[in-house]
């Protein structure tokens, strides 16, 4: 469990140095679950502690976003004047992303499609 | 002192509230609309308003929590490793399928915002809308955008995504499990994955997969792209 958890910071600090040295705006964290990836897909197996370590926080990873969720308020305002509006584009983007894909299936004759 | 007392509360409050809210989500079947998250969310809102805490305080008392989400996001390498050997048989149409699926998501939401509203703060936040909160808080905040809008939006497109797509894949007559809920992992996150595994357990599994891929395609692909979606 401990070492699973050594394993992900290890991860996050690798990543976070590689977009610190490069300076992209890609988030550190997920740099380092590519690296993690790219390094379980080599490796074969995962680890036991990191079994561990890994289910544990994804269990509650919902938890993890609820202080960030609570920084809406500083967004009040903006819900207030455009919420509707957020809620028609976010229906059109996801019919339209969800019928691209859809499409692209039949398309390529995906199994099943 | 380790820890003052108004941290102790902060984060009491939050994780108290978080699993009276999961209590309540069993209790009412699972539905989408009282998600543990937004109602924790809303709550807490709530509470640090009525005792009159500034919300930057609050994030302050509340930073280990937040903190954790930076070895979370990278344990999600886990269940996409063990996940991996699901697409082996139909590789070349499901990454093609989320490539697309995840730059339609987030360019029509940025574009779209940009032109309605001019806001570019909201424009930036919606780039995440369709990917996983971890990752999408991250992403938008590096972006510009804000972390917390971003997780909001992120909250109403899993609400909307799991009320629209369902009807949508039956006129477009989608039954396949497997395809099915990859639609639903790249269009709605968390959200579509806790839907498709209501179906099946394979429709889950797809929908998981299609979940952190997506995430990972957008924060990788969106960040050099967007500047060129607010003309």
């Amino acid at each position: 469990m401990l070492f699973g958890f050594f394993i992900l910071m290890v991860y996050w600090l690798l990543g976070e140095l590689i977009t610190a040295a490069i300076g992209w705006p890609v988030p550190g964290n997920v740099v380092g679950l590519v690296l993690l990836w790219i390094s379980l897909t080599i490796y074969r197996r995962v680890p036991e502690g990191l079994a561990d370590a890994s289910r544990s926080l994804i269990r509650y990873l919902t938890l993890l976003f609820v202080p960030a969720g609570v920084g809406l308020i500083q967004h009040w305002d903006r819900l207030m004047s455009h919420g509707l509006w957020m809620i028609l584009i976010i229906t059109i983007s996801t019919v339209g992303a969800a019928l691209v894909m859809i499409g692209l299936f039949k398309l390529l004759k995906a199994p099943g499609a | 002192m380790i820890a003052s007392i108004q941290t102790l509360l902060a984060i009491s409050m939050t994780v108290g509230v978080y699993l009276a809210a999961e209590q309540l989500y069993i209790k009412a079947r699972r539905s989408p609309l009282v998600h543990p998250v937004i109602v924790s969310i809303f709550t807490l809102m709530g509470a640090i308003t009525l005792l009159g805490w500034d919300y930057s305080q609050y994030q302050h008392d509340t930073r280990f929590i937040h903190f954790l989400l930076g070895p979370a996001t990278v344990a999600l390498a886990v269940p996409l490793h063990e996940n991996m050997a699901l697409i082996r048989k139909m590789a070349v149409p499901l990454l093609l399928a989320c490539f697309s699926g995840a730059l339609v998501a987030s360019a029509s939401a940025v574009m779209l915002a940009w032109w309605i509203t001019g806001d570019d703060v909201l424009a930036l936040s919606m780039s995440a809308k369709s990917i996983t909160t971890p990752i999408a808080i991250g992403m938008a905040d590096s972006l510009g955008g804000s972390g917390s809008l971003a997780a909001g939006l992120v909250l109403l497109a899993g609400a909307v995504g799991t009320l629209v797509l369902p009807g949508l894949m039956r006129m477009c007559r989608l039954h396949d499990h497997a395809l099915y809920g990859f639609v639903l992992g790249v269009t709605a996150h968390g959200f579509g994955t806790a839907q498709a595994f209501e179906k099946s357990i394979t429709c889950g599994a797809f929908a998981g997969l299609a979940m952190s891929l997506t995430g990972v395609i957008t924060a990788f692909l969106v960040p050099p792209l967007v500047p060129f979606w607010l003309l």
